[in-house]
């Protein structure tokens, strides 16, 4: 309600209580501690800080002796989102372990299939005090909050201490609280709200920005391009390898899938701008990249069939069901020695010099072997993109509802390719026009990603009738894998009117002002 | 937001006792309860510590929810809010005489408060006039306490034909008895005789005692100064056996 907002202010130490009484005794009969109490808040996030980059935060608070805390999402500035909070007995890893519609909606946008972890404790002490008339009727309540404060990603780590004097009008009197404001205004001068995400991160030394990697790309169009790629190399490389100790810890499924992400991101790039490097060396680059993609696969191959399972499981009826549900059990286990499998690889020798190889590449100067290595970024972004384009629009031509798989998938990688491209050149192009393209090719993407997910699923699907033999399993796969057809047939038609508009006059037209020949 | 009046036009029956305890422990169960205090002597008020405004607002009480919205004070405790009394609330039969649809002025004005509350509890001065017949209107129940004395129930008995005489629903009444004294003959066989007459009596009965006396004292629910004894849990008791009345309806 307007004008009946908490103040609060931040003190380097506990307040002196006979000061505040002298402060606060003009305006009220007495003033007395009425009780304490204490709580536990925890400050949470993804590993690539979903929420923060959203300008949010989430926080989970239990009071002592409580079996349920308090989920609440906050801006970073420490202000409540308009959603409810949730009471949870325990701060949630997932979204979908949350009950309440609004904000389990909320979070599903923004975590997806990302782990929440908690990031910042802060153990509080609060002592409540009550400001009196003659009558003892309580005017303005205030709280007192010493807070200790740590992260909890390092063992050892330093305590901080924070106090905060919080001042809470009453209906009714906002007057008088008015008063006790500005008496305590005049005398302590930092306000600040006691839970302010962006402050209590940069408290504990967080800093999610030099953790992500920057969008766009830093990179100079004067530049030439094998510097160009060797730079982007080393970021794209470095960010990739993030992800390692989360895949090998098995904290959720979007650490391997990230770091799939950004080794595809680098294999594109080297491999569309292959001029660049001389040709021994760029066979070694992408031996070295396929074996990581192809020790990572595996696994990646099954995660993606376990996340359907809720979606596949609501497409049956009912009594089909239980076989597909104990499919999903054996393709867990298989999953499991997929891990184990993947971990080893990662601590051998193999990976060990794979990467060794791969860092010291990406840091070694540009070799300037090959004329489109030497030749400056700006000059070979435009061309680039424009042949990659016009190649879309040309496969483009021949493609309506009765078109091949096939040549769809050929469609969907040469998107990836132009997508790449634009990604890596962004930097060099005026942001807004540039990512209205981007944009447009994104929607492209998703639904030629759907039609290819269909078509992989059915084919893994396939796959295990060959291997799973029992009758309802047999009835139950056949069911999936008709729906799933059925559902490519519809995607495959929204792939069309998409791509119409894609290859169009207008964005014709856009393509060509925006990637001029130079 | 449902809307309950304690009412009776008989004085010192514990109108403003039921209305202070039960006010407390709806809002102790977590219900958003606001206490609006009818009575010009402004007991329930008083007990809460709330002082009256200094300006009298009685000619704009039925006006308006804004003007309700402006004189809600908090109370010490949480989820409860208070409209105090004001002397000029004397005046509402006269001032409800001069205003058209008078009898549904009262729950019009309740209205505009049911985005911020789950429960409004009217504590009502005992008479019977303009006022009481808008509180008619506008309660979803009508908590009438009875002393079990000859005089409570010639009392609960007119107003009972008053209802049937001006057509209200008697659904509303929930009658229960208080300030019992089981030791006393009388107490006990009026409360049975009332029982078989009346059957929609509460279960529960509040028992005379010092603790509820000793409010004025404390200013202050008992539960805040007498937790374990019998009137406390008697009002408790009581505020459970209301809220499921209320809750289903």
């Amino acid at each position: 309600m307007k004008g009946m907002q908490e103040s609060s202010w931040l003190l380097k130490q506990q307040p002196d209580l006979d000061k505040l009484e002298t402060r606060l005794l003009p305006w009220c009969e007495s003033l007395s501690e009425e009780a304490s109490t204490s709580r536990s808040i925890w400050l949470v996030d993804t590993f690539d800080w979903n929420l923060w980059r959203k300008k949010t935060a989430l926080v989970y608070s239990l009071e002592a002796e409580d079996q349920k805390g308090l989920l609440t999402p906050l801006s970073l500035e420490g202000r409540p989102l308009k959603f409810p909070a949730a009471w949870l007995e325990a701060c949630p890893a997932h979204w979908w372990q949350l009950p309440q519609r609004e904000l389990r909606t909320f979070l599903e946008k923004r975590l997806e299939f990302s782990s929440l972890q908690p990031l910042i404790e802060i153990s509080e002490q609060i002592s409540h005090w009550a400001c009196r008339d003659d009558e003892g009727k309580i005017l303005v309540r205030l709280q007192i909050r010493n807070q200790e404060i740590f992260r909890l990603d390092a063992e050892e780590t330093p305590h901080y201490h924070q106090f905060f004097l919080t001042c809470q009008p009453l209906r009714g009197y906002e007057q008088e609280a008015k008063r006790v404001k500005q008496s305590l205004a005049s005398w302590l001068k930092h306000q600040a709200l006691p839970l302010e995400p962006r402050k209590l991160y940069q408290l504990c030394g967080f800093d999610p920005a030099s953790e992500l990697l920057p969008k766009p790309l830093p990179l100079s169009a004067k530049s030439p391009t094998e510097t160009l790629l060797r730079d982007a190399g080393r970021l794209l490389f470095a960010q990739m390898r993030r992800y390692e100790e989360g895949i090998l810890q098995d904290r959720d499924t979007e650490f391997l899938h990230q770091y799939r992400v950004h080794l595809r991101r680098l294999r594109s790039i080297f491999s569309l701008l292959k001029g660049a490097l001389p040709r021994q060396e760029g066979r070694q680059l992408n031996s070295y990249l396929k074996q990581l993609n192809q020790i990572t696969g595996p696994l990646r191959d099954l995660d993606v069939f376990l996340l359907q399972r809720q979606k596949f499981l609501n497409l049956l009826p009912e009594a089909f069901r239980p076989a597909l549900a104990d499919l999903f059990v054996r393709v867990e286990q298989e999953r499991l020695s997929a891990h184990q499998q993947l971990a080893t690889q990662f601590l051998s020798s193999d990976y060990r010099e794979a990467c060794q190889w791969l860092g010291a590449f990406f840091t070694q100067p540009a070799q300037q072997k090959t004329p489109l290595g030497c030749t400056p970024g700006g000059q070979v972004a435009n061309q680039k993109i424009w042949e990659r384009y016009n190649k879309i629009c040309k496969l483009a031509r021949q493609v309506n509802t009765q078109t091949p798989d096939e040549d769809l998938h050929e469609l969907r990688i040469e998107c990836k390719k132009l997508r790449y491209l634009m990604d890596f050149f962004a930097g060099f192009y005026p942001s807004k026009p540039h990512q209205r393209k981007v944009k447009k090719l994104k929607r492209l993407q998703s639904l030629l990603g759907d039609f290819n997910d269909s078509s992989v699923q059915q084919g893994f699907l396939l796959e295990r009738l060959e291997k799973d033999t029992t009758s309802d399993l047999d009835a139950a796969l056949h069911g999936l894998i008709t729906l799933l057809y059925q559902r490519q047939l519809d995607i495959k038609q929204k792939v069309v009117l998409e791509l119409q508009e894609f290859t169009g006059k207008h964005m014709r037209a856009a393509f060509k002002a925006g990637y001029p020949k130079r | 937001m449902r809307t309950l009046a304690v009412y009776s036009m008989k004085g010192g029956v514990g109108k403003t006792a039921t209305s202070v305890n039960l006010a407390y422990w709806a809002a102790q169960s977590g219900l958003k309860t606001l206490l609006i205090d009818l009575d010009p002597q402004g007991a329930s008020s008083f007990y809460f510590r709330v002082k009256p405004a200094k300006k009298s607002w009685s000619k704009r009480f039925f006006k308006a929810y804004e003007h309700l919205l402006k004189q809600i004070k908090a109370s010490d405790y949480e989820n409860l809010d208070i409209i105090p009394a004001h002397l000029s609330f004397r005046h509402f039969d006269v001032i409800l005489k001069g205003l058209n649809k008078r009898k549904s002025r009262l729950q019009k004005v309740l209205k505009g408060l049911k985005k911020e509350y789950d429960l409004v509890l009217l504590d009502c001065p005992p008479s019977i006039g303009q006022l009481s017949e808008a509180v008619f209107m506008a309660s979803d129940q009508l908590l009438v306490p009875v002393i079990p004395t000859t005089l409570s129930e010639r009392t609960f008995e007119q107003l009972h034909d008053f209802f049937k005489q001006e057509r209200y629903s008697r659904k509303k009444i929930l009658p229960f008895f208080t300030l019992v004294q089981n030791q006393k003959s009388l107490h006990k066989n009026l409360q049975e005789e009332l029982r078989a007459k009346y059957p929609e009596f509460l279960k529960t009965v509040i028992p005379f005692s010092a603790d509820v006396e000793n409010m004025g004292e404390y200013r202050a629910p008992v539960d805040q100064f007498a937790r374990n004894k019998p009137a406390n849990l008697a009002y408790q008791a009581l505020w459970k056996e209301v809220s499921s009345q209320l809750g289903a309806k």
